[in-house]
């Protein structure tokens, strides 16, 4: 809890308003690398400029992720600077934009054309490999489009939502799947993050419900950019594993609490090798349901989800890991989500195809 | 000064000139140079970062730091920082004039440093802190801008005349001289901020004071 009762100086007499002062746009994903930040700070920028009576209704802009070196060299004759480009208030298309990763700023050259001309441009300056995004305004509807590795290649390229959109179960568990099918499903998907100690023996690394919650909270926060998806958030009854909140759209101050995720990693091995007892899993995951519809009520939650990452030695199937808890879980109104992790590429395609020592297909 | 000290204070100074980059500010007046530095300093607590320097002399213009200075003029000297523009201002609040400039990195030159720099204070949150807080300083208009420490919980506290020098940690503990620190982690006691919602927060709040005057 932050301390709240020393000494303001200049501000003694503010302190209401400091209590209560409405939580900024920004800075909720600067934890965030670059790559997947850009595109939701922009989608956030484009937004506020779609509310501006002068917004585009017509044209494209492109904007590209560079460096502060890179920038520096790109600030010379015939390219402005938008200092307050957070704010939306000045026009976007008919620009190639350049942007750090915090967004706040752009430095930008005016292109004349389609989004062909801007492509062109970006191999003509040798910066179609850096992250780029695309915006087509239009009355309806106007799209943001991703390239994560650059306008060159459209490996990776996603929409980026505009607007406001419903934050759903169906919508929450699909970007959850993409994560899972990109990031965790084998350990070779899992890239520099590695949470298994040593995957042939099924032992997860002790920390692999953080490791798997952060790469779950990237994925939502793409999903839903106009949202904040908080992690660890603090209550009477306990932390939240993941909470989606939305501080920007509603009343100045207002905040919507659309779901908390509960997160449970079920192993058969700790990250040393000692066997968790079945009894002790089945508690493991009873705990989730209880938490997720704690913290839900005591946060007035509009969904609550309890999303298993199922790392056992064998994939059971979601009825039968659930079977103990599914009456409780529809009392409560607890959605039960579970993704298997496969300890090889092997494992993974002997599911697939019935043979023996696969799985059932994993997933909600 | 030792050697290690004297590189310290380099990379401290190309390091706050990088981060005005993320604001676009590619060429920093000495006020918002030392203004920001003056806001690294007080606010490096919400990030668990120790000041650089915990105490500033007062005075009417805003901060200024003479050991920054002095180690701007060595980069200007060295050919790291670009100076232009050079010229006489007005000081409205010391109803003076002082030599101020415009500095700027020369990449062909100190992009190495700033290279080495993220490099080794990766596993640190000092780079992610300076290009916060400087993204976050650079919302400010630029009538604002050098100037938001008139705004400062700390610094426009009446607690410290002017030409006396304020304290925030170098002697008395920071959590009773340390205002601005203590404003920042006041804000919505009851939400879990991240420390970089806390900085933009902060420099909103100068915002609102500044528009009341």
């Amino acid at each position: 809890m932050v301390e709240n009762t020393q000494d303001l100086g200049a501000w003694g007499d503010d302190s209401q308003e400091i209590k209560t002062a409405p939580i900024s746009p920004w800075g909720d994903v600067a934890d965030i690398n670059a790559k997947n930040r850009f595109p939701v700070q922009l989608a956030r920028t484009v937004n506020r400029r779609e509310k501006e009576p002068t917004a585009e209704q017509t044209g494209t802009a492109a904007f590209v992720l560079v460096s502060t070196t890179q920038l520096r060299a790109l600030n010379t004759q015939g390219r402005t600077t938008d200092r307050l480009f957070h704010k939306g208030q000045c026009r976007l298309t008919g620009r190639l934009h350049f942007l750090t990763a915090t967004g706040s700023s752009s430095l930008f050259e005016e292109v004349a054309g389609d989004h062909s001309a801007l492509f062109a441009r970006l191999a003509a300056l040798g910066m179609d490999t850096l992250p780029m995004a695309i915006y087509v305004a239009a009355a309806s509807p106007a799209s943001l489009s991703y390239y994560p590795n650059g306008s060159a290649t459209d490996e990776g390229m996603r929409e980026i939502p505009l607007g406001v959109g419903l934050v759903e179960e169906i919508a929450i568990a699909d970007s959850i799947e993409q994560t899972y099918n990109a990031e965790l499903i084998t350990p070779a998907n899992t890239g520099p993050y590695k949470i298994w100690t040593d995957s042939d023996k099924g032992w997860p690394i002790k920390e692999a419900e953080q490791g798997i919650q952060q790469l779950v909270r990237i994925g939502l926060q793409d999903r839903f950019p106009w949202c904040s998806v908080r992690a660890e958030q603090p209550g009477k009854e306990g932390r939240t594993d993941l909470e989606i909140v939305d501080v920007r759209t509603g009343l100045p101050g207002e905040v919507t609490h659309h779901a908390v995720l509960e997160m449970k990693v079920l192993r058969s091995r700790g990250s040393t090798g000692d066997a968790v007892a079945p009894a002790a899993i089945a508690v493991h995951i009873e705990d989730g349901v209880d938490q997720a519809r704690v913290y839900g009520e005591s946060k007035n939650t509009l969904l609550q989800m309890l999303c298993c990452f199922d790392m056992r030695d064998t994939d059971i199937g979601c009825t039968a890991t659930f079977a103990h808890v599914n009456e409780k879980a529809t009392k409560l109104d607890v959605r039960l989500h579970r993704w298997f992790l496969y300890r090889s590429a092997e494992a993974l395609r002997s599911a697939r195809t019935g043979r023996s020592g696969g799985a059932s297909a994993s997933g909600p | 000064m030792s050697a290690l000290d004297e590189l310290r204070r380099r990379t401290r100074v190309l390091a706050l000139l990088d981060a005005l980059t993320q604001a676009s500010i590619f060429a920093a007046p000495l006020r918002v140079l030392h203004e920001l530095a003056y806001l690294a300093n007080v606010l490096a607590p919400v990030f668990d970062l120790t000041p650089f320097s915990a105490s500033v002399l007062k005075r009417r213009g805003g901060p200024y730091y003479p050991d920054l200075q002095q180690t701007l003029d060595l980069l200007v000297g060295s050919g790291l920082v670009l100076v232009s523009e050079v010229r006489h201002v007005f000081v409205q609040e010391e109803n003076r004039y002082r030599l101020d400039a415009l500095y700027s990195i020369n990449d062909e030159l100190a992009a190495p440093a700033i290279q080495r720099y993220q490099e080794v204070y990766a596993s640190t949150s000092e780079p992610l802190f300076l290009a916060e807080l400087a993204a976050a300083y650079g919302m400010l208009s630029d009538n604002e801008l050098g100037r938001a420490t008139r705004f400062d919980a700390r610094y426009s506290y009446a607690d410290v005349d002017t030409n006396e020098v304020i304290d925030f940690g170098e002697w008395k503990t920071a959590a009773a001289s340390n205002f601005s620190r203590n404003a920042a982690m006041a804000f919505r006691p009851h939400d879990s901020l991240q420390p970089a919602e806390r900085l933009y927060m902060y420099m909103e709040h100068v915002q609102r004071r500044a528009a009341r005057g």
